[in-house]
């Protein structure tokens, strides 16, 4: 349903209706800026690739394809952009310093900031190409198949990624102390 | 130690993506492997603690930075635009339009073969109210230049009509920000162009803007003003909290 929504509305936009791409931005803003925030755990830096992300969508939409569902085609923007914005800032080897300048935390906020900063910093510790299925599986809840969409990969290379991540990432977790939810 | 394949099959059991006779099988296999039961309950572990993490709101102002990105960039996605000869084919086809088309060519055939027999007039100001005048006259123009250590560049305002165009172009080896405050009940603001490239970005609020700049860029904004008292833009250049300079660029339209 939504899906046919979403191409409607692109089909709106194609047609010059500005408004319909607003549509999408509302829609799907969260999303992205949530899988960049993960990817590069900086607020400004999430602000810069959504942006980004939505005026390439904007740019290309001639070249969606409806076949696919528009959240996993801008997804694979998002992805290509989170991994050339951090090219760019050579950040895969830095991890720790963002993770404190997020701002002041309510008390009751605090062990869940705590424990969010720990699954951020251990995911930022994962080879980008582990980092991102965690974060299309765990967080943006995609299927393998959608993953491999996403990522131009065959869906047992998901498979292999993603559990190889989720072994790595439980040792980075244990490392930290946390051992349940 | 589990191997590669039964490590693989517990995680599609967490997943909740196996197939009826792999369930069988996971069970099989829990009822008797101490070490299968751990993997499983590690994994659905993790996969809370990762579900327990809340998504975060996006900056409310987002989703008007982005339009506004959009917006300036391009009129409207490439795809469906058709091509000039199909624009001016549709447009030829249109029966309401061609009174208009025969008037304006007629016209456009009046001043030409005006200007082949009198010759082009020399003062276009005396063309006022016809084809030749400037309906958008330029009132006034300020410039500023930066030359500082860590920024160089130009700043142009310049009054034209009811629109206040700025340029900023800007080059900087480091991250800088600059700051343009103005009246909002003297300029509405209308657009910006910036650079496509993620060094460079803008915010807006009521009465401000806020440019960030690293490297050599070109941002371009436009005003709305119906105000005949001067107006005044006040662009300020900082680097993190330090600020670089102060500039206030004050138009004035000019009386004829």
């Amino acid at each position: 349903m939504k899906h046919d929504q979403d191409s409607a509305l692109v089909h709106d936009c194609l047609s010059g209706d500005q408004k319909a791409f607003e549509v999408l931005v509302e829609r799907y803003q969260k999303p992205i800026f949530n899988l960049a925030f993960r990817f590069s755990a900086d607020r400004e830096d999430a602000e810069e690739i959504t942006q980004t992300v939505f005026v390439k969508a904007y740019e290309k939409l001639n070249t969606f394809n409806s076949r696919y569902k528009f959240f996993s085609w801008l997804y694979k923007i998002a992805v290509n952009e989170s991994i050339n914005f951090l090219k760019q800032k050579k950040k895969f080897d830095t991890f720790d310093e963002h993770l404190h300048s997020r701002g002041q935390e309510s008390d009751e906020g605090y062990r869940d900031h705590e424990m969010s900063a720990k699954i951020d910093t251990a995911l930022l510790e994962l080879k980008p190409e582990y980092r991102i299925v965690v974060i299309l599986n765990h967080f943006q809840d995609l299927s393998y198949r959608e993953i491999g969409y996403v990522l131009d990969v065959h869906e047992n290379t998901v498979k292999s990624r993603l559990f190889s991540a989720r072994k790595k990432l439980k040792t980075l977790l244990l490392k930290r102390g946390i051992t349940h939810a | 130690m589990l191997d590669q394949k039964t490590f693989e099959l517990l995680n599609k059991e967490v997943d909740g993506t196996t197939s009826p006779s792999e369930r069988a099988q996971v069970r099989k296999l829990l009822a008797k492997n101490a070490e299968a039961r751990r993997t499983v309950e590690e994994l659905q572990t993790l996969t809370a603690s990762l579900k327990s993490i809340s998504q975060i709101d996006p900056p409310s102002y987002l989703k008007t930075k982005i339009m506004n990105a959009v917006i300036p960039s391009t009129t409207a996605p490439r795809s469906i635009q058709p091509s000039l000869i199909t624009r001016i084919k549709t447009l030829t086809q249109n029966t309401r339009l061609r009174t208009s088309y025969a008037f304006v060519g007629g016209a456009l055939a009046g001043i030409l073969l005006f200007m082949v027999f009198m010759g082009t007039p020399s003062d276009t100001s005396t063309l006022v109210g016809t084809m030749g005048s400037d309906t958008r006259p330029i009132s006034s123009i300020v410039t500023a230049d930066i030359d500082l250590a860590q920024v160089q560049g130009t700043v142009v305002a310049e009054l034209a009509g009811e629109f206040v165009h700025t340029s900023l172009s800007l080059k900087s080896e480091r991250e800088i920000e600059v700051i343009l405050e103005f009246s909002d009940q003297q300029l509405h603001f209308e657009s910006v162009r910036a650079p496509e490239q993620p060094r460079a970005s803008f915010m807006i609020h009521p009465g401000e803007l806020r440019l960030k700049n690293f490297g050599n860029n070109v941002f371009t904004l436009v005003f709305k003003t119906t105000s005949t008292d001067p107006v005044s833009l006040t662009t300020t250049i900082m680097a993190g909290e330090t600020t670089l300079s102060r500039n206030v660029l004050t138009l004035e339209r000019k009386s004829n």
